[in-house]
């Protein structure tokens, strides 16, 4: 699979780098012996992330963006390929102190806190695990509820008792108590309201200013990762089909998939009229299917090529790639 | 299908085999079954003899493996009281039993499913209340107290039932009411919860969204998810009917394998004890397989995953 | 409780569309009590046939309440609802046991809502009118299988729900309230849970249908994206009540409520990058802590000491719009 010299930018070596990451899924048991196929989740995905800057990951369900995600956060290991932090590869054990510097928030803050323990409690444990006395503790806990924009009292409480919103900063509060220099962000936002969605946005985008955060962002919505992304990688099937920065990739996207989700937007305003529906086949999660491109079944411009050859992700500007044998004349 | 039936089977060949094994030791290790059999003040000769002749001289593991062999060719041992082939005695018992189970189940889901529905629909009214109260003293109550309770109220003082015994119909009323109360009062506390959890399904608003009449609702979508952990809780309720089984055939004097089971116990009656025991792991797993089966008749979600119709 | 002790604020004289023929289905004056409070309040809402009317707002605000109260289905913590229902000339109180006929409704999780026992196939053929008779039953089911976009009706008659994605799901969902052949359909956010492609794709066929059937569509959503996209006349929810009703063009040109303005302002949108999203500072106050005055005043910019007492009511201003603001835009 190509890669390093088309997401390489100018200024020096990326911070993360994910390289040819796979992950295939055990499939289920079938009678005693049998096993079918695995899933290829994730197929050779390769992406740079350089010091202060946000990549948005978008794709539909089952595309493998959470997948990644869990990759890279290492909470899952890759079947093969590498994630490595200032040229550090990750490994399994991880040193702790390695393991800090990528933390995570997922989308679902009910799920991700436990309901019976306090919230102060929960923000605090990463720093008594890494060995921090309670005043430190005590004074990065009071500094980081003034960077995510939450009242002391709520320390005290228990997720349960707070709202979505709330929750979402206390996942991020917890996120960023060890001072971590990579965030996964997993649909951090899309289980909120819109007005408290676009505050948690809004404080996404503060902390990475103060704070030089680099951020993989996670969303099916790329409305949202408009706001915060400087660039963009769009996933299908388990790989990315085209990746740049945000604006040349939703201004002119060059694979027909992206311009797919792009037109599957609603409009900004009432009264302008969005480009029908594309075909009406559901798509597919399994990376590893057959010869020709994985979106030829759904795509509007397929040509015979598209059926027998996977096209690779191929540099059409500085920066811009696209996966479509016809990329260049969409 | 095939690959689905074959493997249950020898997943059961192995429980029931494994409970055997489990009776065989413990029996051997509870006491010398000669000094219960035989009269207290048989000569050590005689004592002797009958050991010799039932192979209990030799060491453990290798009568262990014998009766392994032998169970293999079908043979169950002879029971050690009259010397008739063990499974032939359990069996003769088994009839007796299959009906007090079968008229207790039968008894349990005529009471228990409409009462738990009932409540159910009834939620939080009166009706609710004392129908569940009713329901808490059904299986709170021991079996072997209700069983004296009832001989005391319809055999001694109304003298309309037979206090023991087995035969007739009347023969049959206290036995099943005693094992049949505490399943059905279970059952209807089970359902009530169960069909309670399918009322508050997305589902079953859509369905009444449907302008269906409330009684198709009930019987179309209500009641077969509901179904579902109710008939696990039968397999293990069925499980459970046996060992209730033994308490009150015994109280009533009804000829079945619970009755029997005490009396060879109390015997070391070896042979018919171990097969017993077989009988009721039999059952059990017999209980879990239709269970199983149930399921996938009903949940099309279950036959996908569980093998018996593949894709 | 009895809905004549239902406590109602002073009745108003809403907005009353200036054009085009008599509404289909108008309500008047709905009210949902649950056991905090009244989750729903003097909602009026009047839908016509041919077109979309949006009831857009955040969790909690009571518009998928609003929408089961009409159809008769509120959830057991529900304690009373009172109104009055007008439909097709027909006017009445507001059902309190299924719906009345004419009216079918999209639920927000499609596959929820469908019995995981009973085959997609099964499910339609229920909600078919009873008139229909039994021979034609099944071959109808099928059509309306195809006319959802859905291939292979026959052999999907016999699916189940979970054989099937999220997205077919909802079109079968879609296959059973239309089977009711309804005037009205009310959808409940039937597109949150999808992605934006299969959105696209549910929104285009209910869109299909309205045209060819002049079905009435009243579509709940919090997405103001699919408002823009779809809605015709777009009712603002806030805490239980209507803020602002009116054209969807003038809600988007010129909203009036500061908090219309607010959903407006702080949708992301793919055409513009700007340093910051708006946003409204505050939360949603819970339904026992509801504030006396205006509901929003504590969120609001502009309010005032009368929003702190008096509640504002829905008020007609100009001539195609209703606000219920004292300081509106």
């Amino acid at each position: 699979m190509l890669q390093s010299p088309l997401n390489r930018r100018p200024g020096g070596l990326p911070l993360l780098h994910a390289e040819n990451l796979t992950r295939i899924y055990p499939p289920p048991r079938r009678g005693l012996l049998r096993r079918g196929v695995g899933v290829h989740a994730v197929a050779g995905v390769s992406f740079e992330i350089h010091a202060g800057e946000a990549l948005g990951l978008v794709g539909e369900s089952g595309s493998g963006k959470t997948t990644i995600g869990r990759m890279v956060s290492a909470t899952l290991l890759p079947t093969s390929g590498t994630v490595s932090l200032d040229g550090a590869t990750f490994t399994n054990p991880m040193p702790l102190r390695r393991r800090a510097r990528v933390q995570a928030v997922f989308q679902d803050s009910l799920g991700a806190l436990n309901p019976r323990i306090r919230i102060g409690r929960q923000i605090e444990e990463p720093m008594i695990i890494h060995g921090f006395d309670r005043d430190a503790r005590a004074g990065r806990i009071a500094s980081l509820m003034a960077d995510v924009g939450l009242p002391h009292s709520i320390l005290a409480r228990f997720p349960g008792e707070v709202s979505g919103g709330q929750r979402q900063r206390v996942l991020i509060a917890r996120a960023l108590v060890l001072k971590p220099e990579v965030l996964v962000c997993d649909e951090p936002v899309s289980a909120l309201d819109v007005s408290v969605q676009a505050q948690v946005i809004n404080l996404l985008a503060e902390l990475r200013s103060q704070h030089r955060l680099t951020i993989l962002f996670i969303s099916h919505d790329l409305r949202v990762v408009r706001h915060l992304c400087d660039r963009v990688a769009v996933l299908y099937c388990g790989r990315i089909v085209e990746i740049g920065p945000i604006a040349s990739v939703i201004d002119t996207p060059s694979h027909p998939y992206t311009r797919a989700l792009i037109d599957a937007l609603p409009p900004d305003q009432p009264g302008q009229r969005r480009v029908p529906s594309g075909r009406s086949s559901d798509a597919g999660t399994d990376a590893s299917t057959g010869a020709g491109c994985a979106f030829a079944s759904r795509c509007l411009q397929v040509e015979k090529l598209c059926l027998e050859s996977a096209p690779a992700l191929r540099p059409l500007r500085p920066g811009h790639a696209s996966a479509c044998h016809f990329a260049g004349t969409l | 299908m095939l690959r689905f039936v074959v493997f249950r089977l020898a997943r059961a060949l192995i429980t029931i085999v494994g409970c055997a094994t489990l009776a065989f030791f413990v029996l051997r290790m509870a006491g010398d079954p000669i000094i219960a059999l035989l009269p207290a003040d048989a000569p050590p000769e005689v004592m002797e003899r009958y050991r010799t002749l039932w192979g209990l001289d030799r060491p453990l593991y290798e009568q262990y493996v014998r009766y392994l062999i032998s169970l293999a060719q079908g043979d169950f041992g002879q029971s050690l009281v009259d010397g008739r082939d063990a499974l032939g005695v359990v069996l003769e018992r088994a009839g007796a039993t299959l009906i007090l189970g079968g008229v207790v189940i039968a008894l349990a889901l005529l009471i228990g499913v409409p009462a738990g529905t009932f409540a159910a629909l009834r939620r939080g009214t009166p009706a609710d209340h004392a129908t569940m109260t009713v329901a808490i003293f059904g299986y709170a109550m021991p079996n072997f107290f209700l069983g004296l309770l009832l001989i005391l109220l319809f055999s001694m003082q109304l003298r309309l039932l037979p206090s023991s015994g087995y035969g007739s119909a009347a023969h049959l009323v206290m036995p099943a009411l005693t094992l049949g109360t505490a399943m059905a009062a279970k059952l209807a506390r089970f359902v009530r919860t169960s069909v309670l959890d399918v009322l508050g399904q997305p589902f079953v608003r859509a369905a009444r969204g449907k302008r269906l009449p409330e009684l198709a609702v009930i019987l179309r979508h209500v009641f077969p998810n509901a179904a579902i952990p109710v008939i696990t809780f039968l397999g293990f309720e069925i499980g459970l009917l046996i060992g209730g089984a033994v308490v009150t055939e015994n109280v009533f004097g009804w000829p079945g394998i619970g009755n029997l089971l005490v009396l060879s116990v109390a015997r070391r009656d070896l042979a018919v004890v171990q097969t017993i025991v077989m009988a009721i792991a039999a059952t059990m797993v017999l209980a879990n397989l239709v269970v199983d089966l149930a399921y996938g008749w009903i949940d099309p979600r279950v036959r996908l995953a569980g093998g018996p119709r593949e894709g | 409780m009895p809905v004549a002790e239902l406590a109602f604020a002073p009745g108003i004289d809403a907005y009353e569309p200036s054009h085009r023929g008599e509404p289909i289905l108008e309500v008047r004056n709905l009210a949902v009590a649950v056991d905090d409070g009244l989750a729903v309040e003097n909602v009026d809402l009047s839908l016509e046939a041919g077109r979309t009317h949006c009831l857009v707002g955040e969790s909690g605000c009571g518009k998928s309440l609003t929408c089961l109260a009409l159809m008769g289905l509120l959830p057991p913590g529900a304690r009373g609802v009172s109104g009055n229902l007008r439909m097709k000339g027909r006017s009445g109180a507001i059902p309190e046991k299924g719906p009345p006929e004419g009216l079918a409704m999209i639920y927000q999780d499609a596959t929820a809502s469908l019995d995981p026992l009973m085959t997609v196939g099964r499910q339609i053929v229920e909600a078919l009118p009873a008139d229909v008779p039994r021979r034609a039953r099944r071959a109808e089911a099928e059509d309306l299988i195809a006319q959802v976009g859905i291939p292979h009706a026959r052999a999907r008659f016999e699916s189940y729900p979970h054989e099937l994605s999220g997205g077919m799901n909802q079109r079968i969902a879609i296959a059973i309230a239309l089977a009711a052949r309804p005037s009205v359909l009310l959808a409940d956010e039937p597109t949150t849970a999808l992605d934006v492609t299969v959105q696209a794709r549910i929104l285009d066929l209910m869109l299909e249908f309205q045209q060819s059937t002049g079905l009435a569509i009243l579509f709940v959503t919090h997405d103001l994206g699919v408002v823009a996209q779809i809605a015709h006349d777009v009712s603002v929810m806030y805490c239980g009540e209507i803020v602002e009703s009116g054209p969807v063009t003038d809600l988007f040109a010129a909203p009036r409520h500061p908090y219309s303005r607010g959903l407006v302002e702080c949708l992301p949108r793919l055409s513009r990058q700007t340093e910051r999203l708006e946003s409204i500072a505050g939360i949603v106050p819970p339904l026992q802590a509801r504030p006396t005055g205006c509901r929003f005043a504590s969120r609001c910019t502009r309010a005032d000491d009368l929003c702190s007492t008096q509640r504002p009511c829905l008020e007609r201003r100009g001539n195609t719009g209703a606000v219920a603001c004292f300081n509106p835009l």
